[in-house]
Order: C-alpha cells, then structure tokens, then sequence
C-alpha cells in the first residue's frame, strides 16, 4: 500500500516536472503565480541600459510594483477595467530615452493566458484609434495604437499583460518610427516572460 | 522656462484695476440671495444661478492654435508645459472671461465672475483650484497645463488675494512631484499659490456622507475648508479626456471633465490616490449607480454651498485631448482649445458634445464607438439631473482671432410719455426709465407731450443717451433725439446706441428757427444700470438740450428718430447734443424767452 502511495506520488511529481520544463507561458507551475509584486516587478523590470540609450527616469514614482492598480500606476478611474478582467499584480515604469524620448510601461499578471488574452482583445477593440503592426508580431499577439504623441504597444505573452507607451518622436499616424523601437521593448518581455 | 515672462506694467495696472473693481463690486452683494449652506448635502436647487450675473447656460470655447507653439516633443508634463504659449493663453483667459460675463474689460470680467463673501476682503479671501495632481511624476499623463492655473492665480492675486491663500490641490492625492516645480507663493513667473498634498492646506481631510458612495471602500472624506466654508471660492480646471468607467463601462458620460474631477475632492481618507467608493459606486461593481455618485458630489455644498457660491468657474484645459487613450494616457489629439462656463454640469455636457465626441475636432482619436453610444444615453443625464434640458446649453465658440463682439443684455426701459409741457410752462419729460441689467441702454423716454408754444431743447437723457423733450418727439432707444418745435431729428442709435446724431436741424416755431447742430450723442459703452429717459423740462425757458448720458449700450442700430413734431415752439432740442451745442440752445432759448416776452409786450400794448 505504502509502496503504491509513493509510485503515484512519484508519477505526479514527474509529470509535474514535465510540465514545469515545458517553457510555455510563464507559469512553471500549472496554476496562476503566486502574488508576489516584489518578485514580479524584479521578473520585468527594464534595468538601465538593458535597452540601450534607456534608463529609469530620475522623477519619484518611476517604478511601482504592487497590487493596486488605482493609486500604484495611477490608472485611478479606469482600474476597474482592468481588475474585472482578472488583474492580480503588476508592475508599472518610466524611461527615459534618448532626449526627448520616453516610455511608460505596465507589465500585468492576469493569471492565466486566457484572462491575459481577454483584456489584450479589449484593448484592441478600445484603445486603439489607428492600429499599426509590430513588426515581427501578429495582431493576435501584438498590436499599435499609434497617435500624434506617439505610439502605445499592447501585447501578451502567457498570463501578463503589456502597455508600452513610447513618445518623443513626433506624431505616429502617418508613419510609425517608433514602432521598430517598441518591438525592441516587447522583445524583452517575451524574454522575461519565459 | 520661457514661456513665463514677467508681468509688464500693463498687466500690473490691469490687475489692479481688477483688484478696485472687484472691491466695488462688494457692496452688491449683500443683498443676494443666500443658497442652503448646510455643511452635508445638497446646496444645489434647480434653477438657481451661480452667478446672478452670468448665465449659468452659458459656455464659451475659445480655439486658437497659437496657444501651441508646437506639439509636446515628448508627452512628458514638463514637454506639454514648454509647447504652451503662455502669453497666448493669458490674453485668450482674459477675452473668455469677458465672453463669460459679457463685459468689455477684462478688469470688468474677472471682478465679475469673481466675488467673495460680503464679510471678507481680498487679502483673507481664500481660494482653492483643483486639478489632477494623480499619477506619477512627470509621466505621460495629459494633465491641466501651468500656463492655466497660473492665469487663474495672477487674477487672484491682482484682486488682493495672498498667494499663502491660494491652494492648489488634489485631495485624491499630492499634486507636489508633478505642479511644484511650476508654484511659488513669491515668485511672480510662476503659479502664485500653495500646493496642497491631499487636504494639508485645506483643514485636512473631513468625512462627509454620500449616498453614493460604496460601502467598505474606506473613509468618505472631503477637504475641511471646503465643506466648513473657509474656501470662499473654488475654481475647478479639468483635463480634456475620455473616461471609460467602471469596468469601461462609461459610466460616466464617456468623459471626465469638471464634474469628475472632483472625485479628487470628495475621496477614501484611508487611502492616498484612491475614491474607489465614488469609482465603484453604492457597492455595485458593475457601476449601475454611476454617474449618480458624480451629481451627487457636484451639488454637494462643499462646491455649490457659500454665499456667494463657492464653485464660481469651471475650465478645461483641451489644448491637448484624449479621444481614446482614457483618463490616464497621453493626449491623442491637439484640440487648441480651452473651455469656460460657472456651472460644472454644463460645462462638461458641451466639452463632450462639441469635443470629445465631434470627429471633426477629435481628428487624431475619437471615443470608441461603445463609449459613443453609452455618451447618447449618460451625457442628457447631466443636464436633467440639474434641471436642465437638451435646448437649454447656450455654447459660444469661437476663434481667438475673431471674437464676437460682446452683446449687450436687456436695457432697461425707457422713460414714459412725458407730459407736453403749455405755453410757458414747464413740461415733464420722459420718467425715469427702468435699470438695465446687463449692460445695453435701455430704451429711451418715449414720448414727450410737446409743448405748444416755446421749448427747450432736449433735457438730459440717460440710458443709452435717449432724449426726452418736450415739443413731442418720439425718443428713440437708446439716445436718440427728440426736439420740439418740429425739427428733424436723425439718428437716435437704438438700443445702447452708439453715435447718435443729435437732432439736425431744428426748425423753431413761430418766432424763429432754431437748432442747431446736433452732437453725437448716445455714446455708449456697457452700462449695467442706468435710468431711462429722465424728465425733460418743457416750458419757456427751460435749458436747451444737454448731452446724452453716455452710458448707454455698445452697439445697436442706427434708426432714424425724431418725428417732425409741434408747430409752434423755438430753440432747439439736441438730443445728445455737445457742449457747443447746449450753448447754442440756451442762447435760442434765451431769445425765445425774449421774445415771447416782447410779444406779450405788444400784445399788451394793443390791448391797451
């Protein structure tokens, strides 16, 4: 009996480790993260330079990591939009660039990729006024919402969520310039992703 | 930074004028009509004013590119603020103002739309302007731009106002990392104010009770300054953005403007940068209460309550707009525009209508289609809550390089039939014309009875330099020209005339031909209160006519007046008419005298 009690034991352990090694999605585990802002906000952080030309901005409130989207990020009003559909942590920053460029980035836990994947599909239904393509990335993945003060990037990969907001090169309507820069950011969080 | 240029002399003596008007404005006010002050609930009651001076309908947009110097190189705070050309902003301020109030000075408009309680002074005059000091600093946010609030804090100081009293706020949260930089109580380039973190320069922050306001999300709590009546007047400047709501549900009216922005007044003590309780509404995540919660607060007697009422001027700063990036991203359209009006509601109903949902304005980014249609059915909600309908909003745009003239508003009516004064004697001329309101001339003496034998020439007019006299003529609107002994008159402007020619050519009566040039008369600017025509002597010997008083409204019609009246009768009557030309007539009048004198001699004579 014992011995049987420690084969099955072992055999969902192995297929555990199985999934865990799979390298899909960022869950090693079959369930959503643990909450744990701290280790989240470390997992997406763009560390200075890590793009080159790109640091974190000098001003206070640069980088947040927490659970609450309202006073955190400073999404206020439009947070319910987000924590109805899921959100659980998150990590918010401000770059700059070279002058006069900047970038705001929201990394967001959605724990799971479906729920990740239901508010990618409303933010390109509603965000976005004039959809342009990242390069390398399908709309189902990746979309722009370009605009005369930039472009903003919205993506998903596994359970998060990602809001790249880059300015300082003009409008973007008419001609992207921005956007091979903005799949320079979401490269990277493919990466930290897995 | 450039675009804060010193005050020059000009500015200074204009804001001191505006500081000396509004200190003679303050012996009005004690006999307006006191609002419910209650120190909770609802001061607002449909129908009521504002202002008694300004229609609360009423809604002025101001474009003019050139308050842009360029687009924002970057969507920065700092890179909005460098792209505005404050000196474009404060002058189009000033003519917004005077739009607002309908007043020809810019002095006039500020004092006009500005007032404190009747027991203060400007220097213990406290002010509070709120905007949105949430998110972090200097983020990509689209936020109320310096050269706006700086506007409304040089106005303040102009009246007297200590910079120590002026407090800019965000009770939500603390606007210090983002407006800081840009306030100094000393400092004349910058924002003359303090900035408040949450409530700290405002009494702290007080709960209050709100219907809609969720349970189990914190402390209900307001600024103490605000609900106990300290602040004697809020200005409200919001942002020119979309809003989708809970759960991006629109529930408030697609849009968050003046009336939303103060959900950075009324918020969770407990919590720094969070009104969940407003957000979420009655408990109901699905924001069914919603926008209740957003009347609620915007009738509150924190912002509508004191006498005069607290909230006395509501801007949104749309130089920069959001169409579709929310509450919370960068502006997506330049909208080189900026809005005015003194109640909230309104305000917000029109910036919606005219901007946020005109796709010929919001060329870069319009509000999703799903935001546009919840719009149709939560922004008429903002007029009926305040007992308001659709045909009520009275928007008055226009280009900055193109402002309409200021329209004058009612006059007040003219004097009555004056009473032809007999042979000899002395006529009543037109009453005392009722006061005007707001500023147009009021409708001139109407009709004197004409004398029968001599007259004088055209006593003193007032409003609108209308002109009774005796000798019978109609006296038209506003200064115009009456005369005896049956001259023609010409001109008489009409209501508030302006230039009026005085009555030409006055043929006399019977003894001889009198009149003379008739002045320009009905001059007139602006006149909030004036008499209407006011008694003309009649009779012999009477003064001939005096100049028109000159206060009369701006602009009105030139009509021809003056009807041939009376047979008999010399001297002149000029309605309006100049000093040169009163002499005129007192020497005609003199020689009527005279005459009439030496006829009766020789009456006598026969007689005898």
């Amino acid at each position: 009996m014992e011995i049987r009690v420690a084969r099955t034991c072992l055999a969902v352990a192995s297929f555990s480790l199985l999934l865990g090694g799979s390298g899909c999605g960022s869950s090693p585990s079959s369930g959503p993260r643990p909450i744990d802002p701290t280790a989240f906000g470390a997992q997406f952080k763009i560390a200075d330079n890590e793009i080159q030309g790109w640091t974190l901005n000098t001003a206070a409130d640069s980088f947040w990591a927490g659970t609450d989207l309202v006073g955190g990020p400073g999404i206020d009003g439009a947070a319910a939009t987000y924590t109805e559909r899921g959100f659980r942590q998150g990590m918010f920053q401000y770059l700059s660039g070279p002058d006069p460029q900047t970038c705001t980035i929201e990394a967001l836990d959605f724990g799971t990729a479906d729920a990740a994947t239901t508010m990618y599909v409303y933010a390109q239904a509603n965000f976005i006024s004039h959809s342009v393509a990242i390069p390398n990335y399908g709309s189902s993945t990746a979309i722009g919402g370009a605009a005369i003060s930039g472009v903003t990037a919205y993506a998903h990969f596994g359970a998060t969520y990602f809001e790249v907001g880059l300015s300082g090169l003009g409008d973007q309507t008419t001609s992207c310039t921005q956007c091979p820069l903005a799949q320079t950011f979401l490269d990277e969080f493919k990466k930290k992703s897995n | 930074m450039s675009e804060y240029s010193p005050p020059k002399r000009r500015d200074f003596l204009k804001t001191a004028a505006v500081g000396a008007a509004g200190a003679m404005g303050l012996s009005a006010l004690k006999f307006e009509r006191v609002f419910a002050q209650s120190s909770t609930g609802s001061a607002w009651v449909n129908g009521m004013q504002i202002n008694p001076a300004i229609d609360n309908k009423r809604v002025v947009c101001c474009h003019d590119p050139k308050m842009l110097n360029n687009l924002p190189t970057s969507t920065s705070f700092s890179a909005q603020n460098a792209a505005v050309n404050a000196t474009v902003v404060n002058a189009n301020m000033d003519e917004m103002a005077m739009q607002l109030a309908q007043k020809a000075t810019a002095a006039e408009a500020w004092s006009t739309i500005f007032r404190t309680g009747a027991s203060k002074t400007w220097a213990t005059t406290k002010v509070a302007i709120k905007t949105n000091g949430i998110t972090p600093n200097n983020s990509s946010v689209n936020r109320v731009r310096v050269a706006i609030i700086k506007k409304i804090a040089d106005v303040m100081v102009g009246f007297g106002v200590l910079p120590t009293n002026i407090i800019l706020y965000d009770a939500c949260d603390d606007p210090t990392p983002n407006y800081g930089t840009y306030v100094s109580a000393s400092d004349a380039t910058k924002i003359r104010a303090v900035v408040s973190a949450r409530g700290a320069s405002l009494g702290g922050l007080t709960p209050v009770t709100l219907v809609n306001w969720a349970s189990g999300q914190g402390t209900c709590s307001c600024p103490a300054d605000l609900v106990n009546g300290v602040v004697d007047i809020l200005v409200d400047i919001a942002v020119c953005k979309m809003h989708d709501g809970t759960g991006g549900r629109y529930s408030y009216g697609s849009c968050t403007l003046c009336m939303k922005n103060h959900f950075g007044t009324f918020t969770d003590s407990t919590k720094s940068g969070h009104s969940d309780g407003l957000h979420v509404s009655a408990g109901s995540v699905s924001g069914g209460k919603n926008p209740d919660a957003l009347f609620e607060i915007n009738k509150h007697s924190a912002i509508l309550g004191g006498n005069p009422v607290r909230q006395q001027l509501c801007i949104v700063d749309a130089l920069l707009s959001n169409g579709t990036s929310g509450p919370g991203g960068p502006y997506d359209n330049r909208t080189d525009r900026i809005v005015m009006g003194t109640l909230a509601p309104m305000v917000d109903y029109l910036t919606a209508n005219k901007i946020l949902l005109n796709s010929a304005v919001m060329t870069s980014a319009q509000i999703p289609a799903a935001g546009q249609t919840a719009a149709a059915t939560v922004l008429p909600q903002f007029l009926t809550s305040f007992g308001y309908t659709a045909t009520d909003p009275n928007w008055l745009e226009y280009e900055a390089s193109n402002p309409p003239a200021i329209t004058a508003g009612t006059g007040g009516s003219g004097g009555s039939t004056g009473a032809g004064g007999s042979t000899g004697s002395t006529s009543a001329g037109g009453s005392t014309g009722s006061n005007s309101t707001t500023g147009a001339g009021g409708k001139g003496g109407s009709k004197a009875g004409g004398g029968s034998t001599t007259s004088n020439g055209g006593s003193t007019a007032s409003n609108g330099g209308s002109t009774a006299s005796n000798g019978g003529s109609t006296a038209s609107n506003g200064g115009s020209t009456a005369n005896n002994g049956g001259t023609i008159a010409t001109g008489g402007a009409d209501n508030g005339g302006t230039t009026a020619a005085g009555g030409a050519m006055g043929n006399g009566g019977t003894t001889f031909s009198g009149g003379s040039a008739g002045a320009t008369g009905g001059a007139a600017t602006s006149a909030p209160s004036e008499t209407g025509g006011s008694p003309a002597a009649g009779g012999t010997s009477a003064e001939s006519s005096t100049r028109a008083n000159p206060t009369g409204g701006q602009t009105g019609t030139a009509e021809t007046t003056g009807t041939t009246h009376g047979t008999s009768g010399g001297g002149c009557d000029i309605a309006g008419g100049d000093r040169s030309a009163t002499r005129w007539g007192a020497m005609l009048a003199f020689g009527t005298v005279l005459a009439a004198k030496l006829r009766h001699l020789v009456s006598d004579d026969d007689k005898s």
